[in-house]
């Protein structure tokens, strides 16, 4: 989380911890919904990827 | 089945696809014990979410300073709208109708003494006027004694001769 930048580890937050839905995630940062799902998406595949990284390393 | 299910719900997940409660079943399965191993790799990351759901989110965000930035926008424009209505009034009232503006009871009552007064003194002034024609008859009448001085005086001058 901490190597996201600073708009998609918010978002992540918003959505996937806090559990906010995305009008009130738009409203909140002042962005359009069509934005917070791109910046959520590119959070949750960074995070995705890394942790198939580390699960890979870990094989190893 | 309830892997399917489980795989179909990912492919919604990283689509941007899933609700919130749809999110929340990733979460309940990903937090159980054992999960499908070619799906051990979601397991941290759900387990991350699912603890800090938990916790509360503490970082300040803009929202608050946005609406002020707002709220001072409608400030300014109250405050210029406010002194377009004053300017405004104050135009209207000195140019609809200035002797309303100018006097009060007290002025009026004053004034209409003054026609008053205004008005005897003309009557009497009238009246004097007329007087002034029997002036001119005593001026003539005046004259007409200087006449008579005239025939005197001849008279007179013979006399003391």
């Amino acid at each position: 989380m901490e190597a996201l930048p600073e708009q998609q580890k918010m978002v992540i937050q918003l959505r996937d911890i806090e559990q906010y839905d995305f009008k009130e995630i738009a409203k909140m940062l002042d962005m359009n919904e069509t934005a917070i799902r791109v910046a959520l998406s590119r959070a949750r595949k960074t995070i995705r990827e890394k942790l198939t990284n580390t699960h890979n390393y870990g094989i190893k | 089945m309830v892997l399917n299910n489980i795989e179909n719900l990912l492919e919604k997940y990283e689509n941007d696809e899933t609700s919130l409660k749809e999110e929340q079943q990733l979460k309940d399965y990903f937090s159980q014990e054992t999960v499908a191993p070619h799906l051990e790799m979601y397991k941290p990351m759900f387990g991350y979410f699912l603890v800090n759901q938990q916790e509360q989110f503490t970082k300040q965000l803009p929202l608050t300073k946005m609406v002020s930035t707002k709220k001072r926008f409608y400030y300014k424009w109250l405050a210029v709208a406010a002194v377009a209505v004053l300017m405004l009034s104050i135009f209207v009232n000195k140019t609809s109708n200035p002797d309303e503006l100018i006097l009060t009871e007290a002025d009026k009552i004053e004034v209409n003494n003054a026609k008053e007064a205004l008005a005897i003194m003309s009557k009497h002034f009238t009246q004097g006027k007329a007087q002034l024609g029997y002036l001119g008859a005593i001026n003539k009448a005046g004259t007409q004694v200087d006449y008579l001085k005239e025939i005197i005086n001849p008279m007179d001058r013979l006399l003391n001769k």
